[in-house]
């Protein structure tokens, strides 16, 4: 580091504690030291805990789950090594698939690609930039067929990333498939995400009220998670996506918060439904994250825990334990890892890694260290792989439950978080819910607001960067890796594929299918047997999201 | 100060930077208009007909950025409106970059950039496509 690498200093900027300080460098001869003394998300810290006012009683495994939802948890089975991943066709992903679970993948989680995730087809005029790009892309039951070909769909669990209404079509494709490989809806394991509020890309206004309203949307992933909670015992019927609302920009507060509001919004919506909570609770999940301040992640994860279980059985009345047990996905935050100095993403995600198995995570996916450019390579989707592995098998955190737990620090940050989350979600209730913040633009506001002052935290500096904001090297170069790429062809194969399938069926016999989900959805029955139906007659997810749209007088800006 | 057009592309809704970057160039002084998610390569050139402005920035994440930004010029020249400078930002490989330069693009803004390289790099982007014309219709790089 030299002095060329800082920032000429603004005589109107306030530099307290800021890497653009020219006083920094009178910190080489004091010694370098933090910047402030608060978390990442604003928390104070003291430079030492003593005991507080009632010592943590509580054991792993037992209510409100503080410690951790089991009492043996690693000991007795790892977190499941959960990579995404999904690109191009179903064909190639099913390809990539078969790669990680060879390389010691133990869950499957399949992204799909945007135009999937809005229920477009390949062929729709808005899709034709993003087809596989960031996801596979799937159309029609065929096309899920070919992504799991050769996967014992009993045997490994399986997350399917995408929201509603598109999830009704993902669902019933998934349990159709499977019932043709005699495989019955009870037996399958794994998770539909179904989250309309958080799934896309976080909560942010127009992303979710574009393709849809979003009172819809809400409904359809009701429908979905009705229709799971009958018919597929073993299947997670939500998770509440609350990595993507913290990557929008907000805090760990916020991220929390709005989860547990976005978990409160579908309970009401199934316990008015009729549905007893313990039928439904305990088939909900989350997906978290785990960013980069390490004891204010794992904080974070065992107060929400405690907020789970108490929200459920003192406000909703959970009898079973089960429907008491915060269970969280983890991925760790993208958001953190720099395009600047890539291989330093590696440490990263590390660290992360290590929170999110300290903070007692169900499934990790260690976000790979090239994500700053695009989708990882086969090297970087291992490399995640073997980071889990390292800390699974050779560090031996594992070993022993909860081995934060005790600690003065840990358990009064884990306090202080709970009691910001608590009065944001009292707030929030106060205000009239998640739905009703949402469509005021009081969560746009909140996100806009938590953004702008994340960027310019780092952009002032205030937000070390390493390799960004200090540290930079002089001369960066665009790094010599090989990155990821698809070719434009994948996307002419897929529209030609969609335009002969739709020429290869009984299009009456679809047209029909599809007038009685556009009916479904004008009306107030659950959507989900109208939707299998028009699956079994071959309609595409595109058709069926047209037919959604007929139904309730939605038309798309293009 | 110069008007800029900023605008997402295709369906892909990852928006902090660009949200972030408009609100930026705004507080420098530019007039920025900011069309929101979901364009169609023809709306982004329909907009730049009607606002007419000095620089158009595209912002991509997800989507294909080479192909995006091609449609968007192929849409531009249709209208005579191919001598705005366009501008990229997002998430962008070294080899995108390079064929984004060859189809035109005059800077490229990836992950990190800091806001002075921003405002900096569209201040050149305007002169340097200034330079030549008459005195009255030079920008002020300040």
């Amino acid at each position: 580091m030299s002095a060329e690498n800082f920032k000429p200093n603004d005589p109107n900027a306030d530099n307290e504690g800021s890497m653009s300080d020219p006083k920094l460098f009178d910190r080489y001869i004091e010694g370098e030291r933090p910047l402030d003394f608060k978390t990442l998300s604003g928390l104070p810290l003291e430079a030492s805990y003593g005991p507080g006012p009632a010592p943590l009683a509580e054991k792993p495994g037992e209510y409100p789950f503080t410690r951790g939802i089991h009492a043996e948890m690693y000991r007795k089975r790892f977190w499941t090594r959960r990579q995404q991943s999904g690109y191009g066709t179903p064909q190639e992903s099913n390809g990539r698939l078969l790669f990680l679970l060879k390389a010691g993948m133990t869950g499957l989680n399949i992204d799909y690609d945007v135009p999937t995730k809005v229920a477009l087809d390949p062929d729709h005029p808005l899709a034709e930039g993003d087809v596989g790009m960031v996801g596979t892309s799937v159309a029609t039951q065929e096309d899920v067929e070919a992504l799991y070909a050769g996967i014992p769909l009993e045997k490994v669990s399986s997350t399917l990333i995408c929201q509603p209404p598109a999830s009704a079509f993902i669902v019933a494709s998934y349990v159709l498939m499977a019932e043709k490989r005699g495989i019955p809806p009870e037996q399958l394991i794994g998770t539909i995400m179904n989250c309309g509020f958080t799934q896309l890309v976080g909560p942010t206004y127009q992303s979710n009220t574009t393709f849809y309203p979003i009172e819809f949307t809400y409904r359809i992933g009701l429908d979905v998670m009705e229709y799971c909670a009958r018919a597929m015992p073993k299947w997670n019927l939500v998770n509440v996506n609350a990595y993507n609302i913290r990557e929008t920009g907000v805090n760990a507060v916020e991220e929390a918060a709005f989860a547990m509001m976005v978990a409160s919004q579908h309970i009401e919506g199934l316990l008015a439904r009729g549905l007893d909570i313990d039928s439904f609770a305990p088939r909900m999940a989350f997906f978290t994250a785990a960013h980069i301040d390490f004891f204010e992640e794992i904080a974070k994860l065992r107060a929400m825990r405690r907020i789970w279980a108490t929200m459920l059985r003192e406000r909703y009345g959970a009898k079973s334990d089960r429907a008491c047990w915060f269970r969280t996905a983890i991925q760790t935050a993208a958001l953190a890892l720099t395009a600047q100095q890539p291989m330093n993403n590696m440490v990263r995600a590390g660290l992360q890694t290590l929170a999110a198995v300290l903070g007692g995570a169900q499934s990790i996916h260690t976000t790979g260290w090239d994500e700053a450019f695009a989708l990882p390579t086969e090297d970087s989707h291992k490399l995640s792989i073997r980071t889990q592995q390292v800390i699974a098998y050779e560090s031996n955190v594992t070993k022993t439950v909860d081995p934060l737990g005790g600690s003065y620090f840990v358990e009064a940050l884990t306090e202080r978080i709970e009691r910001e989350i608590l009065a944001l979600m009292d707030e929030m209730r106060a205000k009239g819910g998640y739905l009703k913040l949402f469509k005021e633009r009081w969560i746009e506001d909140r996100i806009t607001a938590g953004r702008f002052d994340l960027n310019d935290r780092i952009d002032s500096g205030k937000l070390p960067l390493v390799g960004v904001n200090c540290f930079q090297d002089e001369d960066e170069k665009p790094p010599e890796m090989k990155f990821f790429r698809i070719g434009r062809p994948m996307i002419e194969d897929r529209i030609r594929y969609i335009r002969d399938y739709r020429k290869a069926r009984d299009n009456a016999a679809v047209g029909r299918a599809l007038e009685a989900v556009a009916a479904a959805a004008g009306g107030n029955a659950n959507v989900t047997p109208s939707v299998f139906d028009a699956v079994k007659a071959k309609a595409t997810l595109g058709e069926i999201g047209e037919a959604f749209r007929k139904g309730i007088g939605h038309s798309l800006p293009v | 100060m110069a008007k800029i057009l900023i605008a997402k592309v295709g369906v892909d809704a990852h928006d902090m930077g660009v949200t972030v970057v408009t609100r930026w160039l705004g507080e420098a002084g530019h007039e920025v208009r900011y069309l929101g998610l979901y364009n169609s390569p023809a709306r982004v050139a329909e907009a730049a007909r009607e606002f007419k402005p000095d620089v158009i920035g595209l912002s991509f994440h997800g989507a294909e950025p080479v192909y995006m930004s091609a449609r968007v010029v192929g849409e531009m020249k249709e209208r005579g409106l191919e001598s705005t400078p366009l501008v990229v930002g997002g998430v962008i490989t070294p080899e995108m970059a390079a064929e984004l330069k060859a189809l035109g693009v005059k800077a490229i803004f990836t992950p990190g950039t800091a806001r002075e390289a921003i405002l900096d790099g569209i201040t050149t982007v305007l002169t340097g496509d200034r330079r030549n014309a008459p005195p009255g219709q030079r920008l002020d790089p300040r």
